[in-house]
Parts: structure tokens; C-alpha cells; sequence
């Protein structure tokens, strides 16, 4: 046992070792003495000065509003053969003058830093007033509590010695390398803790404690007549947990059925798809993906008002002309958007503008009926949230990669709600007479979200069965046709969590949320051939 | 703990070369030793609906350390360059490497440190001091020309610079320290029209924004915006095409990014394009001396090249990738060429690179053809088979269609699918030059094999035969 080094000991921003705590002390400085002092966690009182410090000097230089983030965030993962682990701290103020945002960042942590940045947003948002002068708002919060919260996790992964999570990772790909007709496989498993510290010139000030764990894990399968079939393994994605959420299932038991699935489509024999229109059978993986792409991405407010215009592109739904009475799907589709969830990846107490997150339906019957809103955004739709009866607020969308970055509008956690007394993946597939049936394909949807693509391989479906596999097949959609094609959807038993990755921004930010998401059946889609 | 100021942006090469110092006292005796101190500054404004919508100024800075112990691997990265982060980076680092030494058999490469470099470096001072009201006047040009014409623009505006001290040390205690430093700068500009029935964008990118024209981009972006209003549904199909240098980037960077050689102990799949299985000989040969495409097409990198010369192009001496059209030199991993190779200078660059130009003007192309189309931009290009490099993605700002040697209409976006081997092998005419847009915002720990260097692309315009778009999409 003693040569099980407590994992605290390697990963750098942990506090209890000589490593750790040196790591941190000199992170910190104040002002007034500028001698460094201990960093003692995201409560350490110190980082409210600090933050204290940025809004002061933003202000005092002319910012209207103010808010300013410090980040901390560890993360260790074994991709390949060796392991990395990787510390990032970083300080970011935002600030509002004469209606422009300015923004400025940087990794040093002290009052000294503070007081420049402070400084450097203003100067950043002042360059702006050359240009026409901009009526900007943002909307009222409707609570600004401070306080602290830390995720709710069982196995923090880094008080944990670092080779008991080896192991079981080791443990666990030998496994999956030992299985018949193995021909290669990968795992990304990350384990992500980050410490984030908010403060505003309203007066706000929280902090929180953030877990992220998982990632992929696939593999691909050659026979000995040299017939090859991959597929990727969901249970491991990204969730809002700690070790426990690879230790506390059982996950070789559900690989094993993952690999028995594989295996025995791997006989399937190959076959020459027809072009046409056929039922199509999307596990639920592939209907996460297609609601985050095709959903989530367009109800983000920023995209639907054309602030991605030069990056991801601008979303089809209009939300001054849509809301409310744009029917983007059957009545079957109802999706909502949360990030209170336990497991989920998005869960927060407070998202990055000090907003506790609410829930909010975005499709309710089929209909486009709310936007992912930040404050910026919700104030764009003061007028829809008038007529409708509802507040004014922002819905806790905001999030930001690291306090280096500027806060955008990113996918909350999704649900679909599945349908009432639905059906399992097997019982669905057993319901279509002649069809396919999606297996981890590669969906692209085009820059406005309206016309789609899936790509990889597919199986026939006849009488409810699999009996073959088309490997250039591709299922090409336009996204209301998609969802009002919408005809079964799996039934509260088959609710899965997927931990789906998302880019946008210019510069790029990249995000991960969870979808909650079942099995579905689409009738009659689009099926043509790749090559 | 670093004081950042207006002059402080980025590290100095002494700062560096002090906190590189120190690690290295730190650092065991055993093993490979590799570490990157690297820094980055970018400054850069954001605009939509005709108004700014975020300006910004951040810092970066970075240390990473790699030791490799026997057979074993252990890295660590943090942005803190304190001494005790320092430390504590150097000992994890060693810490991961022992505890698996010998447990773990895959990793047999090592790095060797001591190669002769050509040495060049990408900075400009002008793109380094350019102010943000200055950026904001252009931004303010824009804005206000696209609010006079009714239409509604967005773009981004960005200047950054970076430095890298980079240390390699082997098993041997051989060891080289290399420093660079660049600048970089990027325009883009999207014009729509408020109702969304037409879209054109135009963007461009160098280390030196004293070679940018931000007026003429955004007058290209308007122009392109105001030809593309309207478009109408062509039949998918194979159409003669002319590619604009932004499409021709998008594809000829998939077949430059294929020429390299994928180690068998990788454990990947071999690269079909750089190599192929010989049954008889039982192992993989590379296709080096091969005919891949048209003949006129030469394709290279020289870090000396200024619109080409990547981040750590001190590192990297020419290399020419195609010529001729034929296949002449690939890129392998360092240890590949020293170890096995016994190569003193590797070419392990990737990303960056020049096609050489032709003499036909755009003009010219469109009155040649009698029926076809003109693409500004593939988007969202990804691949769907390796072995062909078989790609798909879709047409974005600016389809248009020809007829009898005139531009006629605007045309509705295609999803397109097809291989840079079979384009570049139906290239009908080759015009001028010109260098891509690339997007310039590259932060954050830069790798330790310098493969993820900038994309500085210059290519030609050219003009293809039945170039493949598979259906229609309804995007604009």
C-alpha cells in the first residue's frame, strides 16, 4: 500500500501535499502587501477581495456593469498509454459601457492582476464608443443570491490515489482487448474538477465546485473472413459525476451486451441498399445527437438572432416570427431544457453570469415554444415574454470553458420526453415491417440547422429483424421534416444520458451538455447511398 | 508570478529560457526530457447585426513537460510558471513515467534532440502594436456601410502573438533548446440580407496585418452578399466548377494532411494514401514516386516562404509534397526518421503549405465554360472514406451558376461529396494565387511535436471537371 501515493500528491492544484500547496501559493498575491498567500479552495476569502478588486477598478473606470470569474481546473485522463494531467487557472472581467461589452483575461490570480483587468475590459469596451452608439440591455435577475456550491459526487476523483483509477481503466481495456474478433478499441476517459469563483458588480458573489467524468469508448470487431463492424459504448460519456460513475455501474456487463450486439451483427451479411424512403429506427443515442444538432443548437438564442452569423451559422427558427407557432415536429416531440438534473454534465447551482438556471420547455406538442436565453438574449425577447405571460429572464445558459474565455449561450442539459407506456429499442424495432435502423453514425447538420446528414452504417430491417448491413448508407433530412416524421418514441424505461460535445463562437468554444434521450421511429426518411 | 502590462503581452525569450532553467533543475537524472514554455496574447473584436458585440484582450501562458522513463510516459501541464508549479509540474511528470515503467511495452520511440533547423520567424510588429481602436474604426467602416445598404453584417476581427521555448532532451543527454515567436491576424466578414435571402462572406489572414485589406475584404463579402440574393434550385449533379481559393484550401488540405506516414506501433490504421500493403513482400511500401495528380500541380512548404511559415517554422525545413504531380516527400514522425530512417532532418510539418499558381483569371475560367458553377466556400468538409480521401461537406456564401460564358444566377446550396484525388486530377485550368483565410486564434498549450502549427495556406483558383454535389440543402 505504500506505494499507492495518494492521488492528491499528483495532481498539481490538490492542497495537501508539499507539491500542491506550493503549487497555489504563489498564485495568490494581494495588493496591499503583495506577498503571496495561500490559496485554501475556491471559499478561500481572499478570491473575494480579488474579484472585489476587478469590479471596483471596472467600475471606477466607467463600466455601467461588471462581473469577473476565477477559474481553477484540474483534470486528469489516460488517452493511449500515459497519462496527463493538467492544471488551469485563469481570471476573466467582463464589463458593459455605453452598451458594449468589453472583455479582458488572464491566468494570474491577484489583486495586482485584478485591478489591470478591471482596467483592460473598459479600455476594450471604451474602443467601441467610435462606433454608433449601441441601446443594449440585459435582463433583470430575478434572484441574485450569493453563496457556495459544490456538485453532489460520491468518489471525488481527486482525493482518490491516481492508480486505483489506472487500474480499473487498465482492468477494463484489457478486458475489452481480450474479446473475440477484437480488432481495436479506445477509451477517453477524462476526470475534470473545476473550481469557479463569480462576483458582479450587483453585489453576487458565488463559488462552486463543477465534476466532470468520462468520455468515449468504442471498439471494432474484424472477422476472420475479414468482415468488419464498429459502434460506439454510451454509458461512460461525460455526466456530472465523480469515479462512481464508472465504478457504480455495471459496466462489463453492459459492455458485454454492447459486444454481443456487435458480434452478432457482425454475421449480418452485407447488403446493396436500394435508394428510397423507409422507416428508420435511430437508437437513442443517435436521437440525442439529433436533438442537440438540430434542436438545441437553433433554440440557442444568440444563434437564432444571428450573433453566429460569421461563425456556425444563423438558426432557422426566427425567434421574433416562431415562437409559440412554429411546429418544428410531431406531438410526440417535447423537449426541455434544465441543468438541475443530478448526473447531468450541465449541473450548476449558478451558470456563468451568477444566474440560477431554471427549467424551461423548448418544444412542448411539436411547437418551438422558448430560446435558450442568457441575459442578453432574454432581453431581446422582452416583448415575447410580455405577451406570453412569462418573465423576463435569462434561463442559466450562460457558460463559459475557463474564466479565459468570454461567457456565451451554450446548450443547457435536453430532455426527450419519452413517450407514455413507449416502447424499448427492441420492441420498436420489432414494430417496423421494412426499414432501417441507425448504428452511431456521423450526423451533420448544414449552418442554419435546417438540412441534415448521417453517415456510417446501417442495418436492414425486415419483419422487425435485422438481417443485413448497409455500410454506405446515409439518412439526408430537413430538420422539420425529420421531427414531424416523428411516429414512436421509447417509454421512460429505455431513458438513456449521453454526454454530447458542442463547438461554436469565434474564437471557438467548445462545451459538452447531457441529453437525456430515448429510441425513436421515423417514418420514411430519405436514404441514399455515399458512394 | 508574471506582472502582465501593455508591453508585457507575451514572454520574453530570457523569461522563458529562466523558467525552462529551473524545471530543468528539477528534472531526473534518467529519461527523456521534453518541455514547452509557451505564451499567447490575442486581441480581437466580435460584431453582428451591424454592431460589436464582444471585444476582448487575453493572455495565456503554458508549461508542459513530458518524461519518458524506459518505456514509460508521464506528462503535465499547467499555465502557472511559479516556481513551486514548475516543480510540481516536473515531479508528476517523472512520478507517471516510473510508476509504469514496466508495465507498459508500447511506447518504443523516443525522441532524439539534435537536428540541424533553417531558421525563420513570423512576426510582425505592426500586427504585434495594432491598437483596438484601431480595430474598431474598421469595424465601424463595416458596420456602417452595411446599415446604409440594408444589410446586416458580422465578422471578427483578431491579432495575436505567441512564443514557444522549446527543449528536447534523450536518453543520452543530447539536447537542443529552440525559440520562436509569431504574430498572427485574421479578418472575416459575413454579409446577409435581413431576410435571409442571400449571404456572402470573404476573409483574410497573415502574420503581417500591414498585408491585410479590411476594406476590400468587406467590399468583397458585400459584393458576393448582393450576387448571391435570391438563389434558385439547380438539379444536383456533376458540374464543371470553378473553385475559389478558399474551396481549393478545403480540399487540397485533405491530401496534404494524408501524406503521412502512420506508424504500424501505432496501433492505428496505415495511411492508404501515404502507403499501401505488399502482399509480397508483406509489409507496407510507400506510394513516394507515384503519380497522385495533375502533373502542373506542385505543392510544398518553405518555412522562408513569409505567407507560409508556421509557428515553429524554425524548426521545419522545406519540404516538397508534391511535384509534378507526383508524390515526393511525406512527413514522418521524429522518431521515425531519426531512429529508422537515420533522417537528420525530418519534415514534420503539415498544415501549411503553397500550391503553385497558374495564369488564368477568374475572367477567363467563366467565359470558357459553358455550363457550370462558381463556388465560393466548402463548409463542414469531413471525411466519409479514408482510403480515397471521399469527402463531404456543403457549399456556403456564394454558388453561382454559368451559362454560355456569363454569370447568370445565383443558385441554392449543394451538399457536396467527393476526394481531392479525383478533383485534382479533372482540373481543366489553374489561376492566380492568393493566400486563404485561416482562423488565426490559436491559444493554449502548443504540442510538443509541432504538428498542430498554423495553417497558412496560398493556393490557386482553379477550374475542375464534374465535380460532384450530391442534393440540395435548404441553408442560405
Amino acid at each position: 500500500m505504500s506505494m499507492l501515493k495518494s492521488r492528491r500528491s499528483f495532481v498539481l492544484g490538490s492542497a495537501a501535499t508539499a507539491i500542491s500547496t506550493g503549487l497555489l501559493s504563489t498564485a495568490v498575491a494581494n495588493a496591499k502587501t503583495r506577498k503571496s498567500t495561500i490559496y485554501e479552495g475556491i471559499q478561500d476569502p481572499l478570491l473575494k477581495e480579488i474579484i472585489q478588486t476587478a469590479l471596483n477598478s471596472a467600475t471606477d473606470a466607467g463600466a455601467s456593469y461588471a462581473d469577473a470569474r476565477l477559474s481553477h481546473r484540474e483534470a486528469f485522463q489516460v488517452a493511449g498509454s500515459f497519462p496527463t494531467v493538467n492544471e488551469h487557472m485563469a481570471f476573466g472581467v467582463r464589463v458593459l459601457v455605453d452598451g458594449y461589452w468589453g472583455f479582458a483575461s488572464s491566468p494570474t490570480w491577484s489583486t495586482v492582476e485584478a485591478v489591470r483587468l478591471g482596467r483592460a475590459a473598459v479600455t476594450q469596451a471604451k474602443a467601441n464608443v467610435i462606433v454608433q452608439p449601441r441601446n443594449w440591455d440585459i435582463a433583470p435577475m430575478v434572484s441574485s443570491d450569493s453563496g457556495h456550491w459544490t456538485m453532489p459526487v460520491k468518489d471525488d476523483p481527486f482525493k482518490m490515489a491516481y492508480e486505483e483509477i489506472w487500474d480499473f481503466q487498465s482492468a477494463f481495456s484489457a478486458f475489452v482487448s481480450s474479446l473475440k474478433f477484437h480488432e481495436s478499441s479506445y477509451s477517453i476517459i477524462e476526470y475534470v474538477r473545476t473550481s469557479k469563483a463569480f462576483g458582479s458588480s450587483s453585489g453576487q458573489y458565488t463559488t462552486q465546485i463543477l465534476y466532470k467524468t468520462g468520455g468515449p469508448i468504442g471498439m471494432s470487431l474484424l472477422s476472420d473472413q475479414g468482415s468488419r463492424i464498429g459502434g460506439g459504448f454510451y454509458y461512460a460519456t461525460a455526466a456530472g459525476l465523480g469515479f462512481e460513475h464508472l465504478r457504480d455501474q455495471p459496466l462489463r456487463d453492459r459492455f458485454t451486451v454492447f459486444y454481443e450486439d456487435l458480434l452478432a451483427s457482425l454475421s449480418l451479411p452485407i447488403n446493396h441498399l436500394e435508394v428510397g424512403r423507409y422507416d428508420t429506427l435511430c437508437p437513442g443515442d443517435v436521437v440525442a445527437s439529433l436533438t442537440s444538432k438540430t434542436v438545441g443548437r437553433p433554440t440557442e438564442v444568440d444563434t437564432a438572432f444571428g450573433f453566429e452569423a460569421n461563425a456556425g451559422g444563423v438558426g432557422f427558427i426566427d425567434p421574433i416570427d416562431m415562437l409559440g407557432s412554429f411546429k418544428l415536429g410531431s406531438n410526440l416531440l417535447n423537449v426541455t431544457g434544465d441543468r438541475s438534473a443530478n448526473g447531468s454534465v450541465g449541473k450548476v447551482r449558478w451558470d456563468d453570469e451568477g444566474v440560477a438556471p431554471v427549467k424551461v420547455d423548448l418544444i412542448r406538442d411539436g411547437l418551438v415554444v422558448n430560446m435558450q436565453c442568457n441575459r442578453e438574449g432574454a432581453a431581446m425577447l422582452k416583448d415575447h415574454f410580455s405577451t406570453t405571460g412569462q418573465v423576463c429572464q435569462s434561463h442559466g445558459c450562460a457558460y463559459t470553458p475557463s474564466a479565459t474565455d468570454v461567457p456565451m449561450v451554450h446548450n443547457m442539459d435536453l430532455s426527450v420526453r419519452p413517450e407514455k407506456g413507449g416502447n424499448s429499442l427492441d420492441s420498436l424495432r420489432s414494430s417496423i415491417t421494412k426499414g432501417i435502423e441507425l448504428q452511431s453514425p456521423y450526423i451533420d447538420v448544414d449552418f442554419q440547422c435546417i438540412t441534415g446528414f448521417t453517415m456510417g452504417t446501417m442495418f436492414e430491417i425486415k419483419n422487425g429483424k435485422r438481417i443485413g448491413r448497409y455500410l454506405d448508407g446515409s439518412v439526408i433530412f430537413k430538420t422539420p421534416e425529420l421531427w414531424n416524421n416523428l411516429i414512436g418514441l421509447g417509454g421512460e424505461e429505455s431513458v438513456m444520458r449521453y454526454g454530447i460535445d458542442s463547438r461554436k463562437g469565434q474564437p471557438v468554444q467548445s462545451s459538452t451538455s447531457s441529453v437525456f434521450a430515448v429510441p425513436a421511429v421515423f417514418k420514411e426518411l430519405t436514404v441514399m447511398r455515399t458512394r | 508570478m508574471i506582472e502582465w502590462d501593455n508591453d508585457n503581452r507575451i514572454l520574453s525569450e530570457s523569461s522563458a529560457q529562466k523558467v525552462l532553467d529551473e524545471a530543468l533543475s528539477y528534472a531526473g537524472k534518467r529519461g527523456t526530457v521534453k518541455i514547452v514554455i509557451s505564451s499567447w496574447w490575442g486581441g480581437g473584436q466580435r460584431w453582428a447585426r451591424n454592431a460589436p458585440t464582444m471585444t476582448a484582450d487575453q493572455r495565456e501562458v503554458t508549461f508542459k513537460v513530458e518524461r519518458g522513463i524506459g518505456s514509460s510516459r508521464g506528462q503535465a501541464e499547467t499555465n502557472q510558471i511559479d516556481s513551486v508549479s514548475i516543480k510540481g509540474a516536473m515531479e508528476v511528470a517523472e512520478r507517471y513515467a516510473l510508476s509504469r515503467s514496466e508495465n507498459n511495452p508500447l511506447d518504443k520511440e523516443t525522441d532524439i534532440a539534435h537536428w540541424d533547423f533553417e531558421g525563420s520567424n513570423v512576426w510582425s510588429d505592426v500586427t504585434y502594436n495594432r491598437l483596438v481602436t484601431e480595430n474598431a474604426k474598421s469595424v465601424n467602416d463595416i458596420t456602417h456601410k452595411s446599415i446604409e445598404d440594408n444589410l446586416v453584417s458580422a465578422g471578427y476581427i483578431g491579432n495575436t502573438a505567441s512564443t514557444a521555448l522549446v527543449y528536447n532532451c534523450d536518453d543520452w543527454g543530447r539536447n537542443t533548446t529552440k525559440w520562436g515567436r509569431v504574430t498572427s491576424g485574421s479578418c472575416s466578414v459575413t454579409v446577409r440580407h435581413p431576410k435571409g435571402v442571400g449571404s456572402g462572406w470573404a476573409g483574410q489572414s497573415s502574420y503581417d496585418i500591414a498585408r491585410w485589406d479590411v476594406e476590400k475584404v468587406a467590399d468583397l463579402a458585400y459584393e458576393k452578399c448582393k450576387l448571391s440574393l435570391n438563389p434558385v434550385r439547380l438539379e444536383p449533379g456533376r458540374y464543371t466548377t470553378i473553385l475559389e481559393p478558399q474551396a481549393v484550401a478545403t480540399l487540397m488540405s485533405f491530401l496534404v494532411g494524408a501524406l503521412n506516414r502512420v506508424p504500424p506501433e501505432s496501433g492505428r490504421a496505415s495511411n492508404p494514401i501515404y502507403q499501401i500493403f505488399d502482399s509480397g513482400l508483406r509489409r507496407h511500401i510507400s506510394k513516394i514516386g507515384v503519380k497522385l495528380v495533375d502533373s502542373r500541380l506542385n505543392v510544398y512548404h518553405d518555412p522562408q516562404d513569409p505567407l507560409v511559415g508556421t509557428h515553429r517554422s524554425s524548426l521545419i525545413r522545406k519540404v516538397n509534397m508534391i511535384t509534378q504531380g507526383i508524390f515526393t516527400e511525406g512527413y514522418n514522425s521524429i522518431p521515425h526518421e531519426i531512429n529508422e530512417l537515420n533522417s537528420n532532418n525530418p519534415a514534420i510539418v503539415r498544415r501549411s503549405y503553397r500550391v503553385d499558381g497558374g495564369e488564368t483569371s477568374v475572367d477567363e475560367m467563366i467565359k470558357s465554360t459553358r455550363r457550370g458553377l462558381i463556388v465560393a466556400k466548402l463548409d463542414q468538409a469531413m471525411p466519409v472514406d479514408d482510403a480515397s480521401i471521399l469527402l463531404t461537406g456543403v457549399t456556403r456564401d456564394g454558388l453561382w451558376l454559368i451559362e454560355n460564358g456569363t454569370v447568370t444566377k445565383s443558385i441554392r446550396n449543394f451538399r457536396w461529396i467527393e476526394s481531392p484525388l479525383f478533383v485534382f486530377n479533372n482540373i481543366e485550368q489553374i489561376g492566380f494565387t492568393e493566400p486563404v483565410f485561416n482562423q488565426t486564434w490559436f491559444r493554449g498549450p502548443l504540442t510538443i511535436n509541432f504538428h498542430d502549427s498554423l495553417k497558412n495556406v496560398v493556393v490557386p483558383t482553379m477550374k475542375v471537371r464534374d465535380f460532384q454535389f450530391s442534393s440540395m440543402i435548404d441553408a442560405i
